[in-house]
């Protein structure tokens, strides 16, 4: 666990540094605000409708995809990192594996969830 | 200071001094990149770039950043304070984290975790939420937009990103980036996964959104994306940010597939940063001679030849190793 | 109290801040901000417990691809989004009790020192380890795993098209 802790150590330093320039920047900068100045950008016009629109679905689909593609990948890893010692047997055991999952991506493809119109 | 070192111990002593060293690498890089990528920008059109300050214009990124420190920091009476605040300081973490691993010489590196490409690749995921923070909290329809899209592209990039360092750690059969550097002490990766680096190339100019796929902040549509609330030392941060990314990118392309810092007659940092330089070069190179893909290109180039390609090229490649 | 034990009070007291966060924060925004709190505490615990390798998984999946699922189903859902009412005072106050008594528990798991701590040889598993399980003894398990992962891609893909309306 030990080797851990810079991480744990650099994370707080990251934050804290940031948070001294974002300081720094309060103190030393000038500031003269008005009404006009603060409100929300939007090319210099008044802000039509709500600002947080609804998103296209789309986005929810590919990010569904990417989830489902991630956890195929982290089971590829330890695969990956035991090659080496492993026989033949354990090549084929990852291929049957992976051509499931293509199967699986061949019909998204196919259904068209790919697409963006 | 030797009192020091013998009270807590070697070893923690040399973490600390790789911390620091971390810290003021990652300033210099990020101001060296600036004056680089205006100096480059300059000379690809025929101009010569910043020039005034200093020789060749090389305290020009200081004086910049002293200008930015005394600029008012502004924030939008619409914004979500909290998250609006977060953001920027957030996205800082994952950025410094990625540099404990990587080994910029034989024995230079903070910490050489086994797991160490996987800390890399956990760390930059986080980037994603601090966008999304961003984009939801400054209350803009650009910075929302911009936000979405970046977080879209991002994710559906990390795919082939993941899929292309498979193929090494399958030939080293190890996750710290040191053995695979050491690995590759006659022939470097490129020759035998010249396809893996192009895939993790493409997919790392993305992840920086870089040009061609700077669709996140496409000026002509977007004003800046994610950061368009964001003044001041704040805007600073996520440039920073942003900068020191496309230097992690081209340092792990560098360690996976170029030998990392093996090389003949130069010591190991030297050829470390040249290589490391050489494609961060080649990242604004791009900038200045691809236009911008549209959208469902950009997720086709991933989803339709980018993932295929790699699986293949997994398959392939574990296949020769067995047979 | 060491070094070790310090971290892990670290780590438990994100866990928590960021599960009553999740609980007790009216935006939903908030809710998920809290969410990914706990997870990242969590992958704290995994480390903590010397397993390196799922604390990675734990950080890329749970705060790198769920997190961003649920974001965009919040911004999916549309801005104006707030909890049910029914989440009252007295729900609030009976998640936190929950929560504070799961925290006690532990604590005094800890102190009395029951509790598993780093270094024990039950948690000291490598990737490697892992790797060989897979291919060893987990055989059918993993290739079922597959078939679950193509399960779950067809119910993505029907979402898809029954929001397109279109079959």
């Amino acid at each position: 666990m030990i080797e851990y802790v810079p991480i744990l150590v650099l994370m707080c330093f990251a934050i804290l540094i940031a948070s001294i320039i974002v300081g720094a920047s309060y103190l030393l900068g000038p500031r003269i605000s008005n009404k006009t100045k603060l409100s929300t950008y939007e090319c210099g016009m008044q802000t039509i409708g709500p600002t947080r629109m609804k998103i296209n679905i789309r986005y929810y689909i590919i990010a569904m995809l990417f989830l489902i593609f991630d956890i195929e990948i982290m089971f590829l890893y330890p695969w990956a990192v035991v090659m080496g010692g492993l026989k033949l047997f354990g090549f084929v055991e990852m291929l049957i594996f992976v051509i499931i999952l293509f199967i699986g991506y061949i019909y998204v493809w196919r259904k068209g969830a790919l697409e963006w119109e | 200071m030797e009192q020091i070192v013998s009270m807590i111990g070697w070893k923690t002593a040399k973490t600390i001094a790789g911390l620091v060293g971390v810290l003021i690498f990652v300033v210099f890089n990020a101001l060296i990149l600036t004056w680089a990528e205006r100096k480059v920008a300059g000379h690809m059109q025929r101009r010569i770039g910043p020039k005034e300050v200093g020789p060749y214009g090389l305290i020009q990124p200081i004086a910049d950043a002293l200008k930015l420190l005394g600029k008012e920091i502004l924030t939008p009476r619409a914004v979500d304070r909290p998250l609006y605040f977060l953001a920027p300081i957030l996205i800082f973490v994952p950025v410094l984290v990625s540099f404990i691993v990587i080994p910029f010489d034989a024995s230079l590196q903070v910490k050489d975790i086994n797991v160490g490409i996987l800390v890399i690749l956990a760390f930059s995921s986080l980037s994603v939420l601090s966008i999304l923070m961003a984009g939801w909290g400054s209350n803009n329809k650009y910075a929302l937009i911009g936000a979405i899209r970046s977080v879209a592209q991002n994710i559906a990039y990390e795919i082939p990103l993941l899929l292309a360092l498979l193929p090494v750690i399958m030939m080293t059969n190890s996750f710290s980036l040191k053995a695979i550097v050491e690995a590759q002490k006659g022939l470097w990766f490129v020759f035998y996964q010249p396809l893996a680096f192009c895939i993790y190339f493409i997919a790392s100019v993305a992840e920086t959104n870089r040009t061609p796929f700077d669709l996140p902040e496409a000026e002509s549509e977007l004003v800046a994306g994610y950061h368009t609330e964001y003044s001041g030392m704040r805007f600073a941060l996520f440039f920073l940010a942003e900068y020191t990314n496309i230097f992690i990118v081209s340092a792990i392309a560098v360690t996976f597939f170029l030998g990392g810092y093996q090389g003949p007659f130069l010591p190991g940092i030297i050829w470390f940063l040249l290589k490391s330089y050489l494609l961060v070069f080649v990242i604004m190179w791009l900038r200045w001679t691809f236009p911008r893909v549209r959208f469902d290109q950009l997720l086709n180039i991933s989803w339709k030849a980018l993932i295929p390609l790699a699986f293949i090229n997994l398959l392939l490649t574990g296949g020769l190793l067995k047979l | 109290m060491n070094f070790g034990e310090i971290i892990f009070l670290l780590i438990i007291i994100v866990t928590m801040g960021g599960a009553l966060m999740a609980i007790l924060s009216g935006s939903i925004v908030y809710a998920l901000m809290g969410l990914v709190t706990a997870m990242f505490g969590v992958a704290g615990l995994y480390i903590y417990l010397d397993s390196p390798f799922l604390a990675m998984m734990q950080i890329l999946i749970y705060v790198g691809a769920v997190s961003v699922l649920i974001a965009f189903a919040v911004m999916l859902i549309g801005p104006l989004y707030r909890r049910p009412k029914e989440w009252t005072t007295a729900g609030k106050f009976g998640a936190a009790l929950g929560v504070a008594l799961v925290t006690l528990f532990m604590f005094v798991r800890f102190v009395t020192g029951t509790f598993p701590r780093g270094g024990n040889p039950f948690f000291d598993m490598t990737t490697k380890e892992i790797g060989r399980l897979f291919f060893d003894n987990l055989v059918l398990p993993f290739e079922l795993i597959s078939l679950l992962i193509v399960v779950a891609i067809l119910g993505a893909i029907m979402l898809a098209l029954f929001s397109r309306g279109n079959k």
